[in-house]
């Protein structure tokens, strides 16, 4: 990061900001800190203010009456303030709290609906975790509303000092500029460190995210077992060690420049005490105030820097935690790109769509070539198509296209004709029911993994019709809760885990359920046993009824009961035909086809033709 | 919500002090160093501003007076000095504070009983400890914070007291004033007043546990599609296009609201610190009073009144301070009792001690003797009765239909579990018997959910931080991953996957399982087990693994799942699973050969869509 990074908003910009956000989500929060400064402020002023009182009620000759009653109705207003001190911090920590989870929330949306390609990049997701820990609650510390209450606080201590300025002035007015001048040469280097700590944001939180991955692994039910048959403990502690020794140096750097950029305190503090001493001293030598003055007066001195500490202090913070602010707002605010579209899902959603990839190239960002080159290719109304070829053929990344996660380098692929990105995004997704091969389940009821909705809103039935359809039938009525079952354990107490077999049945249920035009199928039957899979393969034509699809798989049967077949190498088509015409022609697909069915030849002739009837 | 006794409360303490020591050293220490001088700084000041009070309104001598101002700024000088140096240090060892604390969790995880890994109940305790230590510093961090906080109040107390001692010796003439009654009093005083803030501060911290709990929840929930999220890419895939982004910003709005419910509490909770700081206030107000009256009578010095107004306010917080610890060390004590219950999780498998005998020529016989097996918690067995015996060199096909078992078997044959009922022998000895890091020692195993960390190519196949660069190469060259490997730039170093590195490669799920099968090559153990190895591959690398199998294999005895029954044509013997029991055994031609057997119906299944007609 050799490139000067400036914060994309100002401090004063990101203080502005979080007040309107605390108007606007908790205005009780915003008015409670409001009351609560002159509270403080009165507070601090009435604990200086009642040593001198004592001192002069003894030394200048009132009654003990007189003294008592003053003494006492000064602290009996110095105990109600703090009392209502109290009570008002703990409101206010609760409304705090509140606005946090209101900005959480609107991170955890971006987070839902930000265009994957976008998404998945590394520097948005680690953008997004620099984002995350602006709003959590972590170390004590919690950046979005820890802001708020700094610069309040900086307000606070600003009034302060303009009321403690003035008292000391009645002594001698230039005390104040000597003792406002000092720490302001602290305010510059504290300043320049955290300019430092800014520029080496970026390489800091990748350290702490890569530290936090291997802390992480233990915690890992699949990594476990691996963890324990090759005795991986002690790799993993090398890793730490060195991450953390890496992670160290960078702590030690950060403490030694924050240590340097606070020297300036320690002069602050002879030259103050010092001064101010030898002021006052020489002040009550000449009578030109009395005892109980000097008491105020030096009690007001030392608290003074108190008071400019704050500002400095409360400066400091707003402005660390601006920066992640900064991170908080370039995530919330990161552009939506594509998908701002006019055309309307509505009519296409009952008609059977054609899809065409039409001159469609695809690369990675940072990828030396094209992972889809040049791809044209039509997938008919109500086609079956299937799509297969080697491990890095361009597969996923073709479905990927196909379903809008990623826009096009170059070329277009249109739906009846539109251009995919005609459309609004959430809107061409309804067009699309697929069955990803990275299956993650969530901590859902299973009616509500595949309706996507509140169970109250989830068509009970149709839901259970298509679990069973997708082959999980039988697991069903092993649930004592049935469908309403929660996946899950670890957020759900009496929750159910499902194999990673069951869990694809699921993925399955869920496209079956969302019922929608374009069924896009990826290695559906990976991890389903033989007759799973077999049922699967039978159930295929009923599943695609009023459907255009698509069928990704390494297993070759499946192009048995597709119209057509796609060769994909190298990202573009090789052959294309139906399962005859390719066979016929003796190219790759034909070599692939051989080598896979070569073991389900010969020999057994019996289970063979037998096999082959059922067909 | 059940107390725990004081004993117990040290013993934890102690014992909490141990795992700092060995985790954060110096941190405790550092931070307490640093408390003592921040906490003495304020009395210097009271001590010396009331002689120099006492100097100019009294005899005015100049040099004496010089003396206090310049002990005054060169002490303050030098305590602040210190407290940079100090302060430097504690922060740079805080910093890495959570970093450590993970790492107890990250150590005691790795050694757990696999059985305890999987186990729900007791991963949902770790998490909830370690969310309540991270979220709110509960527990450890307590401590780490509580030091200070402990020798700033002792400071407080003692020193003020020091300061105020002279307030009840000295006298007014007046009998009343003098009486050592008052001095009792005052101190009775703020005890009772101490212990009515704690009392009020009890039952606050009830509160707040009670809160703590239903916090946590919320954030595991919003952690799962915060952060989960965002490691893993995958998932966002569906929520998208399932609009699944809708429905969960209302669960989390519908949490949210929840939540906000949950915060009632917190309103009572102001109520009882209000309270406390009524009682303290009191206490002090007396005390202030008491000065008051006493220098009225004469009883001491304009200096003095200044010392025992600052000392007292020190002294009121100091009790006050003293009484929130009381009330606040059993939230420590009691979360660092559930950190304990966790970390004292005993490894409940027969760890036994002899060695696996080293032999040239394999000759490693297993045996599965009427072994049964139910997960724990479960009553359904998930094997049951299962005898089977490998021969030496012998590959094994294991088949059956999803949930028939053949997982579980793999887990028990490498002792990630032990058997409910019957035993498992290795060269006809109990395989308990043997010590259990060189039971391990005999196995390579790919599991089907295998896992590859994001380090280098070389690190991953051979599983640690050492690597015999050759041998990486050599063995996935056999896995089939050799030509890949050429377009990797910097071989056997290329990192894996992006999150470390970000000149790291992707590769794919087929690719990973070749690495993954490079890693049990790797490891040379005489057992191979081999669970859906092809799963992620396409024909070509298929066909390459099953030509290949003999060759990979070699002459060690090998077990191959899977649900692509093909590979049961190069293997010696096949092991049929229905419903947790081996119902057929035999090799191919025996078992198909069997029309009404369960092989047959798994064969023709599949190999109805391979005829090539």
């Amino acid at each position: 990061m050799d490139k000067k990074k400036k914060p994309s908003h100002s401090a004063l910009d990101n203080s502005l900001w979080s007040a309107k956000m605390l108007m606007k989500y908790s205005p009780a929060a915003f008015f409670i800190i409001v009351l609560l400064i002159p509270v403080e402020i009165g507070m601090q002023y009435l604990g200086i203010y009642l040593p001198s009182l004592v001192v002069s009620e003894v030394a200048e000759g009132q009654t003990l009456e007189h003294a008592l009653m003053t003494v006492g109705l000064v602290m009996a207003a110095m105990f109600a303030g703090g009392i209502l001190q109290k009570a008002l911090n703990y409101i206010q920590s609760a409304k705090l709290e509140f606005y946090k989870n209101r900005l959480t929330d609107r991170i955890t949306r971006k987070k839902l609906s930000m265009f994957y390609q976008d998404y998945e990049k590394k520097e948005v997701r680690d953008l997004a975790s620099r984002a995350e820990r602006a709003t959590q609650m972590w170390n004590h510390k919690l950046p979005v509303s820890d802001i708020v209450t700094n610069e309040f606080g900086m307000v606070k201590n600003i009034l302060g000092y303009f009321l403690f300025g003035t008292v000391i002035s009645f002594a001698s007015p230039w005390l104040v500029p000597l003792l406002t001048i000092a720490p302001a040469v602290n305010l510059v280097a504290v300043r320049a460190f955290n300019k430092w700590e800014y520029q080496h944001r970026p390489e800091r939180a990748d350290l702490g995210r890569r530290l936090g991955l291997v802390e992480e692994l233990p915690d890992d039910f699949a990594s476990a077992k691996d963890i324990r048959i090759y005795g991986m403990s002690q790799w993993i502690e090398e890793r730490y060690r060195e991450l953390s020794a890496e992670n160290l140096i960078w702590k030690k750097k950060e403490s030694i420049r924050r240590a340097g950029s606070r020297a300036a305190d320690l002069a602050v503090i002879l030259v103050r005490d010092g001064g101010a001493y030898a002021l006052l001293i020489s002040m009550i030598l000449k009578n030109e105030i009395s005892i109980s003055q000097f008491v105020l007066y030096f009690s007001a001195i030392s608290s003074f820097a108190a008071w400019v500490g704050g500002i400095i202090d409360c400066w400091n913070k707003v402005h660390s935690n601006s920066l992640l602010v900064c991170d908080y707002r370039d995530y919330v605010d990161y552009p939506d790109q594509d998908g701002s579209g006019s055309a309307e899902a509505e009519e296409h959603l009952s008609r059977l769509p054609e899809i065409v990839f039409d001159h469609v190239s695809y690369r990675y960002e940072g990828a030396g070539e094209d992972t889809i080159h040049n791809l044209s290719f039509t997938i008919r109304r109500g086609e079956k198509l299937a799509l297969i070829g080697v491990n890095g053929a361009g597969k996923t990344t073709v479905v990927k296209l196909l379903c809008g996660l990623y826009r096009p380098t170059a070329g277009e692929i249109r739906i009846n004709g539109i251009p995919v990105s005609d459309f609004r995004r959430e809107d061409y997704y309804l067009l699309l029911s697929p069955v990803f091969q990275d299956i993650r389940t969530s901590f859902l009821s299973l009616a509500e993994t595949v309706s996507g909705t509140y169970t109250e809103k989830t068509d009970l039935d149709r839901a259970e019709r298509c679990i069973r359809l997708a082959g999980l039938g039988e697991k069903l009525d092993t649930l004592p809760q049935g469908i309403n079952t929660k996946l899950d354990k670890r957020v759900n107490k009496d929750g159910t885990e499902l194999s990673g077999g069951e869990a694809q049945k699921l993925m399955l249920a869920r496209a079956l359920y969302k019922d929608a035009p374009v069924l896009v199928l990826d290695e559906p039957t990976a991890a389903l046993d033989p007759i799973a899979e077999s049922n699967i393969y039978r159930a295929y034509n009923q599943m695609c009824v009023n459907k255009t699809s698509l069928f990704i798989s390494h297993r070759l049967a499946s192009t048995s009961f597709c119209d057509r077949i796609l060769l994909l190498e190298k990202g573009h088509i090789r052959e294309e035909g139906t399962h005859e015409e390719l066979m016929q022609r003796g190219g790759r697909y034909k070599e692939m086809f051989e080598i896979q069915s070569c073991w389900y030849q010969d020999q057994n002739q019996d289970g063979g033709e037998k096999g082959g009837d059922e067909k | 919500m059940n107390r725990i006794s004081i004993k117990e409360r040290v013993s934890l303490t102690k014992r909490g002090f141990g795992v700092l020591k060995e985790y954060c050293p110096g941190l405790v220490q550092g931070k307490a160093l640093y408390e003592l001088l921040n906490s003495l700084q304020p009395f210097i000041s009271v001590w010396f501003s009331a002689r120099i009070i006492d100097e100019i309104a009294g005899q005015r001598r100049m040099a004496a007076a010089a003396a206090y101002v310049t002990g005054a700024v060169l002490l303050n000088f030098l305590c602040a000095a210190l407290k940079g140096i100090v302060g430097q240090v504690c922060n740079k060892r805080e910093a890495m504070m959570w970093s450590w604390f993970r790492k107890i969790f990250a150590d005691k995880e790795m050694t757990l009983d696999f059985e305890d890994v999987e186990n729900a109940e007791i991963q949902r305790r770790r998490q909830d400890v370690e969310e309540n230590l991270y979220m709110f510093g509960n527990g450890l961090a307590q401590l780490v914070w509580g030091t200070p906080t402990f020798i700033r109040i002792f400071v407080n107390i003692a020193a003020s007291a020091a300061l105020t001692f002279t307030l009840f010796l000295s006298k007014t003439g007046n009998r009343l004033m003098d009486h050592p009654v008052w001095m009792a009093g005052l101190l009775l005083g703020f005890i009772l007043s101490g212990l009515i803030n704690s009392s009020a501060l009890k039952k606050e911290n009830d509160i707040f546990i009670n809160w703590c709990k239903g916090t946590v929840w919320f954030n595991r929930v919003f952690q799962f599609y915060g952060r989960d999220l965002y490691m893993n890419p995958e998932k966002a895939k569906d929520v998208r296009i399932y609009k699944q982004n809708s429905f969960i910003s209302k669960i989390i709005g519908g949490l949210a609201q929840k939540d906000r419910e949950d915060r009632k509490p917190n309103f009572q909770r102001s109520f009882y610190p209000a309270l406390g700081v009524l009682a303290v206030g009191a206490a002090d107000m007396v005390c202030y009073l008491f000065v008051v009256a006493k220098a009225f009578l004469g009883a001491f010095s304009v200096g003095n009144i200044v010392q025992y107004v600052a000392a007292l306010s020190k002294l009121g917080e100091g009790v006050k301070e003293f009484m929130y610890m009381l009330a606040d060390n059993e939230v420590y004590c009691l979360h660092l009792k559930k950190m304990f219950e966790f970390l004292d999780l005993p490894n409940k498998m027969y760890q036994g001690s002899l060695t696996v005998e080293k032999r040239d020529d394999n000759e490693y016989y297993v045996e599965f003797r009427d072994v049964s097996f139910k997960y724990p918690k479960t009553d359904i067995y998930a094997l049951h009765h299962v005898n089977i015996k490998f021969k030496v060199g012998e590959k094994l096909a294991v088949v059956g239909m999803n949930g028939s078992g053949k997982t579980t078997f793999i887990k028990l044959l490498c002792r990630l579990y032990d058997p409910t009922e019957g035993e498992i022998l290795l060269n006809d000895v109990n395989i308990k018997k043997y010590d259990y890091q060189e039971y391990m020692s005999i196995f390579s195993v790919v599991f089907q959910d295998f896992q590859l960390f994001s380090f280098s190519l070389g690190q991953n196949v051979a599983a640690s931080a050492e690597f015999d660069r050759e041998k990486v190469l050599a063995c996935l060259e056999k896995a089939g991953f050799g030509e890949r490997l050429e377009s990797m730039p910097k071989g056997a170093e290329t990192s894996l996957y992006k999150n470390f590195d970000s000149d790291g490669v992707e590769v794919s799920g087929g690719e990973a399982q070749k690495i993954a099968l490079a890693r049990a090559l790797y490891k040379g153990a005489p057992f191979i087990i081999l669970d859906e190895p092809t799963a992620a591959l396409d024909p070509v690398s298929e066909y390459e693994v099953y030509s290949k199998f003999d060759e990979i294999a070699g002459d060690r005895t090998a077990v191959y799942i899977s649900h692509r029954l093909a590979s049961c044509r190069f293997c010696d013997k096949i092991a049929v699973f229905h419903e947790g029991a081996v119902i057929q055994t035999g090799n191919h031609e025996e078992l198909l050969a069997d029309t009404d057997g369960k092989y047959y119906e798994l064969w023709n299944a599949q190999a109805q869509y391979y005829t090539i007609s």
